[in-house]
């Protein structure tokens, strides 16, 4: 059980490690760097909320605001928001840190100075003042009738509202239920894990099962861990179902945080149709602010972790870039772990990529990791060492801060072959006309008048017809040229029988008084050219009996061919008288046909 | 065989003159030209952008125009277009001095993000070679010597007396050559707008790059103007970028980049 306090009177908040800063690791600029503190109000009354906003804008190192001891004024809920810009080579970040708060009383409340360390500056703000003045308090809106009532305003048993007894020992019960919640620890540290744990027991021998409600948990980051078991317990001679719920919280605000009643709704009955709510007692916690001894690598975490850092290549071409891989596990709100604080890496240029955790309970505490991705890119080759990665974070068991670091990593850069030199401005050619000076280049005239405005035409079916019709010309030419051939080999098909006809018909025609041996001969030499597709009056008798042998003429035709011819060769210089046309013609008739039934 | 020669370049030379006939508003725009040089020279350097701005507005592509442009908005602290207007300038003359040397000295004035590291394909390199010739020269030039060879194909095929005569034979070589090399300019020319289309320059200040096409979160980190991104998608009003030589990549708003290649460029 925890000591239960009624006011607020102090509350200092340190550095709200959680969210904290994420910050370049460039040198600072100590002119570049601001912190100013501002808020929406300054004459407010008792039932207004004053949002404190602190601004703070730096290049690198920004460390965790100290916030003064804010009497009077009690903290109803926190934001961080922040913003990185990059540009001309330099990161800055800008972080708001704002605060809502409630005046605790009339009269004049002064705000302290928020002091923030920067590169190992403190920069304080200005002291602001609240004049708070009664005020009236607010009209609530009418609420709309709802169809059915809501639990907390249903019937409620006297023991759950008595909240404002000294004497109520943080249960309600009624005999039959009763609900009791609780810390494991009291007092943590700012960002140090505790656990809620709330306990609704119940005699009742027909229990249904409850509605149960978790406070919000206002001023701690709950990570939605929760857990619920059920278990019988004997108290005092009686036994009891317990419910049991727990929740994992990290409180993000130093000073006294009142935790709201869990509550639980029993229904009445089934004939009654009502509820019955049961409420635990509110708690309250102290939350310690860190010691401000944190070293200079410290950005928030709390917890107890390891750190490791890889990259995935240790050689690369200038030009290319690796991808350096920094894990920090072990135990804490990995939801909000900030990053390390990333060191100027001299001849590199860094670039945040991604980061990604992973997280898990074991035995009730929270594990697990977070992976930071870095590119890096070389600006000139050579080997580099790149340095450590520190971490510092606040350990509440050891109650001090430790710091853990990667080892050196050594990565090899080579030139790049293609790279191209850029040439430097020319000073002699300033366009403010001095040599000292560079400046750009001077402006020039277009000597051939300036390009005309065109389009492309790489799309236009004109061109792409164009560009086809060689192909389609010569397609149709190697048709036609095929077709003509086709025509002129069928002709030709058709010679020997055309020839028979020829030299048939001039036999028919054969003059018996006129030279008989001479038109025999040359109407049987016409058919044999015919057929053989050359002249066979100057073939030798060898080669024309070759030349038809190659045509499968047999080798009795053959020897009547060549007595044949004999005999026409002295017939046509023989005396005419003695010349028997009809006879010879007849010859060489027979011997045509007996060829053209033969002949291949 | 020669008369046949002498109108193909006869229609060669008159292909080459259609594409780069100038019109009479071109006399009108030089001037118009020469008044940005002279509002330029006497400091009006803002006046000077406007009235190159409105050349390119007319559709002209000159690197000159755009070199020139880029001077007047160096000189009037607009460091993201005078970035942009340099590469512009680059692509159309990339073996420009002034132009190399005016882009180094605004690069490493802004010292932002830049698209040295973009992969350049070997066509587009070819193609850098023969700055002087458009697309449309390269692509004319090409199909004129297709269709020669076409013609000489045929020639030396059915041509009668022509056929395999080793004049058509040398003539067709020469055109398989033009049909090569224009064709590889053109193909170059082609595919290095598709390289451009890809680049983009910041043209706002302090641009945030966030994780997703929404503003509901913080920026992951904000831009220069003058930075040279990679132009991955592009998504109503939001744009996917990425930056050249980390493989790092967020979402932008599309109002706060311009493409280095413009509409008809």
């Amino acid at each position: 059980m925890v000591a239960m306090k009624t006011s607020m009177t102090k509350l200092t908040l340190l550095p709200i490690l959680a969210l904290a800063l994420l910050i370049a690791a460039r040198p600072l600029s100590a002119q570049t760097s601001t912190v100013t503190a501002e808020v929406d109000m300054t004459d407010p009354t008792l039932y207004d909320t004053v949002t404190l906003t602190v601004t703070v804008i730096g290049e690198s190192n920004i460390g965790a605001p100290v916030f003064p001891t804010l009497s009077g004024l009690q903290i109803t809920g926190r934001k961080i928001t922040s913003q990185q810009t990059f540009g001309s080579g330099r990161v800055t970040a800008e972080f708001k840190f704002i605060i809502e708060m409630r005046p605790r009383h009339t009269g004049a409340i002064e705000i302290g100075p928020v002091r923030v360390p920067i590169g190992g500056v403190i920069y304080e703000t200005s002291p602001i003042t609240l004049n708070v003045t009664q005020g009236v308090p607010p009209t609530p809106a009418p609420l709309p009738t709802p169809l059915f009532p809501p639990a907390s305003s249903l019937l409620r048993p006297q023991s759950s509202l008595n909240q404002g007894d000294p004497s109520f020992q943080n249960a309600a019960e009624d005999g039959v239920y009763f609900i009791e919640a609780e810390v494991d620890n009291d007092s943590p540290y700012l960002g140090e894990q505790i656990t809620y744990i709330s306990k609704f027991y119940s005699a009742d021998p027909y229990f249904i099962r409850p509605i149960h409600s978790s406070p919000d948990f206002v001023g701690f980051w709950n990570p939605d861990r929760t857990d619920r078991r059920e278990y019988p317990e004997v108290i005092e001679g009686n036994g009891y179902s317990v419910v049991e719920s727990s929740a994992i919280l990290f409180p993000t605000i130093a000073g006294d945080i009142t935790i709201e009643p869990s509550t639980v709704g029993v229904p009445g009955g089934i004939r009654s149709g009502s509820f019955r709510e049961y409420a635990s007692a509110p708690i309250q916690v102290q939350v310690r602010p860190l010691p401000l001894n944190e070293p200079a690598s410290f950005t928030g975490a709390v917890g107890a972790y390891e750190i490791e850092a890889s990259l995935d290549t240790d050689s690369l071409t200038l030009g290319e870039s690796l991808t350096m891989t920094v894990t920090i596990s072990g135990q804490g709100n990995f939801d909000t772990l900030p990053d390390p604080v990333w060191r100027d890496v001299p001849g590199w240029r860094a670039f945040e990529n991604d980061s990604f955790h992973r997280s898990f309970v074991q035995d009730g505490v929270i594990n697990g990791s977070k992976t930071f991705e870095r590119v890096l890119v070389p600006d000139a080759d050579g080997d580099f060492a790149l340095p450590p990665v520190e971490y510092s974070y606040f350990d509440p068991l050891l109650e001090r801060y430790v710091t853990i670091s990667t080892e050196e990593i050594s990565v090899r850069v080579a030139p790049d072959p293609n790279a191209a030199v850029i040439p430097e401005p020319d000073p002699a050619i300033a366009d403010d006309g001095s040599a000292s000076v560079t400046d750009i280049r001077h402006i020039k005239p277009a000597p051939g008048g300036i390009g005309a405005p065109s389009d492309p035409i790489q799309l236009s079916p004109l061109i792409w017809g164009l560009g086809g019709l060689p192909i389609v010309a010569l397609a149709i030419l190697a048709a036609w040229r095929w077709t003509m051939s086709r025509r002129e080999a069928a002709l030709l098909a058709s010679a020997p029988t055309r020839a028979r006809q020829l030299a048939l018909s001039r036999l028919s025609g054969l003059d018996p008084a006129a030279t008989g041996a001479d038109a025999a001969t040359a109407a049987l030499h016409g058919y044999l050219s015919a057929v053989l597709g050359r002249s066979s009056s100057s073939l030798l008798i060898t080669d024309l009996r070759a030349l038809l042998k190659e045509r499968d003429v047999p080798e009795d035709t053959l020897q009547q061919l060549e007595v044949l011819l004999h005999e026409l060769d002295q017939l046509r210089f023989a005396p005419k008288d003695m010349t028997d046309s009809g006879s010879v013609g007849k010859s060489v008739a027979q011997i045509v046909r007996r060829i053209e039934r033969e002949i291949r | 065989m020669m008369k046949v020669l002498f109108a193909l370049a006869l229609s060669l030379a008159a292909a080459l003159a259609m594409v780069s006939v100038a019109s009479a508003d071109e006399l009108t725009d030089s001037a118009i030209f020469d008044t940005g040089a002279a509002l330029y020279d006497e400091g009006s350097y803002e006046e000077a952008a406007r009235t190159y701005q409105h050349l390119v507005g007319l559709g002209y592509r000159d690197p000159t125009l755009y070199y020139n442009l880029a001077n007047s908005y160096y000189k009037s602290e607009d460091m993201g277009r005078a970035v942009l207007n340099y590469l512009r300038a680059r692509r159309l003359a990339p073996f420009d001095e002034d132009i190399e040397a005016n882009l180094a000295f605004a690069r490493q004035r802004i010292d932002a993000p830049n698209s040295e590291e973009a992969a350049v394909p070997a066509f587009v390199q070819i193609s850098e070679f023969a700055p002087w010739i458009t697309f449309n020269q390269a692509a004319i030039v090409a199909l004129a010597a297709w269709l020669l060879l076409g013609l000489l194909a045929a020639l030396f095929l059915y041509g009668g007396r022509f056929r395999q005569s080793i004049a058509v034979s040398r003539l067709a070589a020469v055109a398989v050559l033009c049909v090569f090399i224009f064709g590889a300019i053109a193909i170059g020319k082609h595919m290095d707008r598709t390289h451009w289309e890809s680049i983009a320059v910041i043209t706002s200040d302090s641009t945030g790059v966030f994780h997703g096409p929404r503003e509901s979160e913080e920026p992951r980190f904000s831009l220069d103007a003058g930075s040279e991104i990679r132009l991955i998608e592009e998504r109503g009003r939001w744009s996917r970028i990425g930056i050249f030589d980390t493989g790092v990549e967020g979402w932008i708003e599309s109002a706060n980049v311009e493409r280095v290649l413009e509409p008809g460029g």
